[in-house]
């Protein structure tokens, strides 16, 4: 009877995990994945920019390459540590430079903008939910 | 009463119940694309539309993907205090035996 319960246990501690994992899996990574090559694109566009009018060095920029492609990589694997592994908030500044410089070139509206900028939010509140615990 | 198999039929249920909590929380997200959709109708015919299209789409996706962890974690939440709850009922009529 005690060792039944003792199982029982355990498995009561292991079961509550699974309707949250599989929501991150199932519903929230997808969502990151549908999103992240319009991200990617801004990312790319700031650190082209940046290297353009001086804002970063050569070896800053090729670091943002390198975590950039590390986000992507882990998005396709689903792989949690990897993706926590990566500086988020520097590739978050880029992409916010390169929906910038889009304005400044006139090739997005000021409004356009605004719709890129939450897409970056939105990515940035998804990814830190898909990585937290409860 | 038998502990184990209150704690079983518990169990069996709630994994049950969890494949009907996987939603996200409709009125919130629909309400999200609305708002998201009124906006964008107010950038047709600026540079770089198309872009805020697909745009819109994933801020929805992200959205309704936010809410279904959130209501995911917040149905297993639940869970945990119902077992537990009935772990410690349990643990209290084994004490008493």
């Amino acid at each position: 009877m005690r060792q039944r319960l003792s199982l029982l246990l355990i498995l009561a501690l292991a079961l509550p995990s699974c309707a949250g994992l599989t929501a991150r899996q199932e519903a929230l990574l997808p969502a990151l994945r549908l999103a992240w090559p319009g991200v990617q694109s801004d990312i790319t566009t700031g650190i082209e920019s940046g290297v353009e009018n001086n804002r970063l060095t050569m070896s800053a920029a090729a670091n943002l390459v390198l975590a950039r492609d590390a986000t992507g990589a882990a998005l396709d694997t689903g792989d949690m540590a990897s993706l926590a592994a990566v500086p988020w908030l520097m590739l978050k500044d880029e992409a916010e430079a390169g929906i910038k410089h889009r304005v400044r070139t006139g090739e997005i509206s000021a409004g356009v903008s605004e719709s890129l900028k939450e897409r970056v939010r939105q990515f940035t509140a998804a990814r830190a939910t898909f990585l937290s615990s409860r | 009463m038998d502990i184990a198999n209150e704690l079983e039929k518990l169990l069996t249920s709630a994994a049950a119940d969890m494949g009907s909590e996987l939603r996200f929380n409709t009125t919130e997200v629909s309400a999200y694309a609305a708002e998201r959709t009124t906006f964008l109708s107010t950038l047709v015919g600026q540079p770089g539309f198309q872009d805020a299209v697909i745009a819109e789409r994933d801020n929805v996706a992200l959205q309704a993907g936010i809410s279904a962890v959130l209501t995911a974690d917040a149905a297993d939440a639940r869970i945990v205090g119902i077992i537990h709850g009935v772990l410690g009922l349990g643990a209290r009529a084994l004490a008493a035996v």
